[in-house]
């Protein structure tokens, strides 16, 4: 005992002798010239600049996933994301994104006096009639949990498609209609039966769901826009489902429309307003100013016999409002609310002023005013400030007061509608301290670092993956070397960065460089900088494969596509040489070897380079294809723009084979899902070979 | 013992005595106010009739409290005139236009307001004039070109506080006077077209390498800007402005966020004219105003929201204030990364429709002929005439720094209508444009221009190739 004892101080005196002298050591050598000057010489490579501060634990501390790291420097948020009031004003229910919980809010006590474990990245919550139950969409567990609000727990979980997300009851509270986020599908469930009755194909990655205001309809945005090829006017589908047919009745496209992320009806049903982005992807990425790059307002849509669709922009000439995510109005109809992600803020809007504007102008004059950046100031009545990353938002049943989730802030704002004031912050309990990464978060999703606000690296990074768009970056000459915006999610271990693998380091990657071509902006202060760097290598995971993978488990046909993958000879028993073979570019654990190769896809638009080989977690989930996005699907990889046999030896695959192969790479996940399966496991330790 | 009390408490009081003078060094001309003062409103004609606000004869630079006006110091009793002072953001420095002696060319100067030691910044031998801070080290001012080969008069230079890395960054036949940096850290302007023939003077704005210049404020015709603008913590941008007469001048604000269509006229039931306007740290304006014509100017305070003068804080009856800053500390507003890159000979020019109009002007039917190519006209010469695509659009790839515009023709080579307002690309500058005489308030619409697709149209078209650095591939 007393020996142990002896052991567990000498362990103390270790630890404290280490934190004392570790730091006495790295500072002594950190002053001693030689060292200094390496030390000088391996930052300014790392961030290609001169002046990084010579911090150590930027890097070797907060950029490390390890366990220890992780325990010690991160924290566990809540990140309220949506909400729902109850009928008597007296309750929130709030989705709490990150801490995987249904939170019970008291308004009155402003404090939180349930929490329910729920399932993983709740999205959105709704409540039954008798306000009895609420359905919670659990993203990243392709399920609904059904929570008894009297006795405050679970006590059924539905499945649904793949990423559920907007959660919608029928009228008669018989039926749940889930969005699919990543299935951009709609899973129609039977309480009575409490499965899965129909799934409705929907846009490209749906999110918001509403009911006009008879309960009939059911309309669901979407956030990505169609595959279409850059060149042509991007577009997202608003899709309806008829609750009496129970069936898809009208597909709407919204030109010139991105993010098209939430719904609101007004009372009388007779206008539907989507907030949205205008990306200008298809227009050289010359300036910033004016609107070049992205614009941001909502969508009107008439709810009448050949009803119109209007665009207005909520921007203005000289600051914009980025990330329109969240809208509601208020029962009278006369104000409605935008939240703006990017901005901290909520435009006010004046509902009667827009029905005017609609009404008294052309259908050519509105067709300019999609693209006016002043026309906001005959209906914006007020811009209110918030917390950081205002998302869902919900009204009291009298319309009073406007409740908004403040996503990175773990609070709800409590805005008066009338005064247009903030009254009070609800804080929801999540820990007092902001960590690095936490704090690169913010910076990720907020627009103040790019010239007037005009979007934030979320604008085309959406939950820190990629918008889908191709865009000219106009670096040499315009109209050349396009590029398709690549995912950020678990790239930590996958440099160099760009297509062209110029970067070696997201350092430089989102520094200097980033501001003169990009943001146009001031860069990023050394602190945000460090702070986005540890965000986006140690915090941001891509989601479970639960569409193609669920189990980390391969399926037969995916199983013979990873022999293809891997295989050395063809169908005739010839060898492959190794360079043509999938395996040798793409090896596990994160599929890519790190290096540029030519795979015999450069345009005549690009100018000569050689292309990183990008990694493939995930890879299902982000198209278009190729660096320049011109592969709608991983089939037309190979089927369009693979004649030669350059980008791996697939031409003597039949059909079959050729699906099998796509069966697998989209059963490829993050090397934590999928390094499960032991076998893999191995296969990653040897190298893949 | 006791001894070792004393040292003990001797050391404590001279730590005192430090830190009490510290502070007060650096806090002694926080709130104070720098005004410009001259016996006479003597000006200067420019080019082309312009008004030159500065190059007042016996101008004095004067720093007083605004709670005891009475005791100002002059602050430049070196020079024989000095006027246009710009305070740095931390409330330290000063920086303004200067003559040693009567007969000496005006040049910028540096002071350093805690202790009013001055060293020269500029030895041009043409003047110098309206200095402005740029965040970090840099400063911008405008500098006369009379003698230049291009028809210039002022034009804009950036340089570094010591005196080194001058570059011009305005190169369009105007008058340029720089006027304030926005906090967005673009430079606001003053500018005048005086060449083939004068124009009103207007805002523009630029970035701190010139690029991306472009309208931000233009006023009733005939109405001239007086003065530097001044924005408060708000985004309200404040400057004195003249009516079509001439004869009164009165304070003005715009919002920054919409320049062009939120203009209120603050003074316009007072009587009386108004030579400058600074935004006080307490809400309040501080304003140059005289009663009539012929009377000097004085300093006031102005209540906003009252829209009323209120209290004469300075002024004598042999001196007019012309100018009124605050000294505090501001936020500093943001650097801006450069495109320049002086390597390069050329910049890029895109315009997604030659013929679209957008909302103002779709009436005037001169302007809604399809045009199918124009001629792109230099100061005294055409620079080539350039056919457009299709769908309206043309790509230019335009020696650098070198003034043109755009001259719409019709079928049979006759102009249409008149030429756009002076451009200038800088090295390795990219910029599009929407449309001719396009509103100002149109975001492009998403489409790829046909003319991006082809390879741009070397501006002078008689040149080939031009011989310049190769950009890199970012």
């Amino acid at each position: 005992m007393k020996k142990k004892l002896n052991w567990n101080n000498m362990k103390k005196r270790l630890i404290i002798l280490l934190i004392i002298v570790v730091p006495i050591v790295v500072a002594v050598l950190i002053v001693y010239p030689p060292f200094h000057r390496w030390a000088r010489m391996h930052v300014n490579i790392k961030t290609a600049v001169e002046d990084h501060p010579l911090n150590c634990a930027s890097c070797h501390l907060y950029l490390h996933k390890t366990k220890l790291n992780t325990k010690i420097l991160n924290t566990e948020y809540l990140s309220p994301f949506n909400l729902v009031a109850s009928q008597d004003g007296q309750k929130l229910f709030v989705v709490a994104e990150e801490g995987n919980l249904l939170l019970v809010v008291d308004i009155g006590k402003e404090k939180v006096i349930k929490k329910v474990k729920v399932g993983n990245q709740p999205h959105s919550v709704v409540l039954n009639n008798d306000e009895t139950l609420a359905y919670v969409s659990n993203q990243w567990s392709d399920n609904v949990s059904v929570i008894d609000l009297n006795r405050f727990e679970v006590i059924d979980t539905l499945s649904t498609g793949n990423g559920p997300a907007g959660i919608a009851l029928s009228k008669n509270g018989e039926h749940l209609y889930v969005v699919n986020s990543y299935g951009s599908d709609i899973s129609l469930i039977d309480l009575s039966m409490r499965e899965e009755i129909r799934r409705f194909t929907a846009g490209n990655n749906p999110t918001g769901i509403a009911a006009n205001p008879a309960g009939n309809l059911f309309y669901v945005t979407s956030r990505r826009t169609q595959g279409l090829p850059y060149d042509d006017t991007v577009s997202c589908e608003l899709t309806v489902a008829d609750d009496r047919v129970q069936r898809i009745v009208e597909r709407k496209d919204i030109k010139s429309a991105y993010m098209m992320e939430n719904i609101a009806f007004t009372p009388s049903g007779d206008l539907l307003f989507m907030p949205m982005i205008r990306p200008k992807n298809n227009v050289p990425t010359v300036q910033v100013d004016r609107g070049w790059m992205m614009t941001n307002g909502f969508a009107v849509v008439e709810q009448k016999p050949n009803g119109r669709t209007i665009q207005l922009l909520v921007d203005e000439y000289n600051e914009y409002f980025a990330d329109p995510f969240d809208m509601v109005i208020t029962p009278d109809g006369k104000k409605g609310f935008i939240s703006h992600s990017g901005v901290n803020a909520i435009t006010v809007l004046d509902i009667e002023a827009i029905r005017k504007l609609i009404s008294e102008s052309s259908d050519e004059l509105l067709q300019t005013y999609a693209n006016h950046l002043g026309i906001s100031s005959r209906y914006v009545l007020k811009r209110i400030l918030t917390g950081a990353n205002p998302k869902g938002m919900t009204l009291s049943a009298d319309g009073r007061k406007l409740y908004v989730a403040e996503h990175l802030e773990d609070r709800i704002a409590v805005i008066n509608t009338e005064s247009l004031e903030t009254e009070k912050t609800i804080d929801l309990g999540g820990p007092g301290r902001i960590t690095v990464a936490r704090q690169g978060r913010r910076v990720l999703n907020n627009a103040s670092g790019t010239f007037q606000n005009q979007y934030a690296c979320y604008t085309c990074h959406p939950d820190v993956h990629e918008d889908g768009l191709v865009y000219n970056m106009a670096s040499i000459d315009m109209g050349r070397n396009l590029a398709n915006t690549q995912s950020l999610r678990d790239i930590g271990d996958t440099p160099p960065y760009k297509w062209n693998g110029k970067n070696q380091t997201i350092y430089k990657q989102d520094g200097m460089r980033f501001s003169t071509v990009l943001t146009r902006n001031e860069p990023f202060a050394y602190d945000d900088l460090d702070a986005l760097v540890a965000y986006i290598i140690t915090d941001n995971p891509n989601p479970p494969n639960l569409l193609y993978n669920p189990t980390g488990k391969l399926n037969a046909m995916q199983l013979r596509g990873k022999a293809l993958f891997e295989r050395t000879h063809d169908m005739y028993g010839k060898e492959i040489p190794e360079i043509n073979r999938c395996v040798t570019c793409h090896p596990p654990p994160y599929f890519t070897n790190l290096e540029p190769a030519d795979v015999g896809t450069l345009a005549a638009t690009d100018d000569s380079m050689l292309f990183d080989t990008p990694h493939l977690s995930n890879i299902y989930a982000s198209a278009p294809y190729l660096h320049d996005g011109r592969a709608k699907t991983l089939e037309e990889i190979w089927t369009l723009y693979a004649p030669d046999d350059k980008h791996g030896a697939v031409n003597d695959f039949t059909k079959i084979q050729l699906n099998e192969l796509i069966e697998y790479l989209k059963a490829l996940s993050s090397p934590e899902f999928h390094m499960k399966d032991e076998d893999q496991v191995m296969h990653a330790e040897m190298g893949g070979h | 013992m006791k001894t070792r009390k004393f040292h003990l408490l001797y050391l404590i009081a001279t730590a005192c005595l430090m830190v009490v003078f510290t502070v007060s060094c650096s806090k002694s001309t926080e709130g104070r106010l720098i005004i410009t003062q001259a016996p006479e409103t003597d000006i200067v004609q420019g080019k082309g009739g312009s008004i030159l606000p500065s190059y007042v004869h016996q101008a004095q630079i004067v720093m007083l409290n605004p709670r005891k006006p009475a005791a100002a110091k002059i602050l430049t009793k070196d020079f024989y005139s000095a006027c246009s002072p710009d305070v740095s953001w931390d409330g330290r420095h000063m920086l303004f236009a200067a003559q040693q002696k009567e007969h000496d060319t005006w040049q910028i100067w540096e002071m350093d307001l805690r202790n009013q030691k001055y060293h020269r910044i500029t030895s041009f031998t043409d003047n110098c004039i309206d200095p402005v801070y740029l965040p970090i080290g840099r400063f911008v001012f405008s500098r006369d070109l009379t003698g230049d080969t291009l028809k210039a008069d002022h034009s804009l230079f950036v340089g570094n506080l010591d005196g080194t890395g001058m570059m011009r960054i305005t190169f369009q036949p105007h008058l340029d006077l720089a006027a304030t940096v926005m906090k967005d850290g673009r430079i606001l302007a003053i500018t005048q077209q005086l060449f083939p023939a004068g124009s009103d003077q207007i805002y523009m704005t630029m970035r701190p390498d010139g690029t991306k210049c472009d309208l931000f404020y233009k006023g009733d015709k005939g109405s001239s800007l007086i003065g530097r603008g001044r924005d408060n913590q708000d985004g309200i941008i404040f400057f004195t402005e003249t009516d079509s007469t001439g004869r009164k001048a009165d304070v003005v604000s715009i919002s920054y966020n919409r320049p062009l269509e939120s203009r209120v006229n603050l003074t316009g039931s007072i009587s009386g004219s108004f030579k400058a306007v600074f935004p006080s740290s307490a809400g309040k304006l501080f304003v140059c105003y005289n009663e009539a014509p012929g009377k000097p100017f004085a300093l006031y305070e102005f209540d906003l929201s009252e829209k009323r003068l209120g209290k004469r804080l300075y002024g004598k009856d042999d001196v007019t204030v012309i100018d009124v800053i605050q000294v505090s500390e501001y936020e500093r507003p943001k650097k801006l990364p450069t495109e320049v890159d002086m390597g390069v000979k050329t910049g890029q020019i895109m315009c997604q429709d030659i013929n679209f109009t957008g909302l103002g002007l779709a009436s005037e039917a001169s302007l809604l002929r399809k045009v199918e190519r124009f001629e792109v006209l230099g100061v005294d010469t055409s620079y080539g005439i350039v056919h457009v695509e299709e769908d309206g659009s043309f790509y230019l790839k335009v020696l650098a720094d070198m003034p043109f515009r755009i001259q719409k023709l019709d079928e049979n080579g006759k102009a249409i209508g008149e030429p756009c307002a002076w451009l200038y690309i800088r090295p390795n500058e990219r910029r599009g444009c929407i449309g001719c005489h396009e509103d100002r308030n149109l975001a492009p619409d998403n489409v790829v221009p046909l003319a991006v697709k082809k390879d741009p149209v070397l501006i002078p078209t008689h040149i080939a190739v031009t011989d310049e650095k190769e950009v890199e591939l970012e």
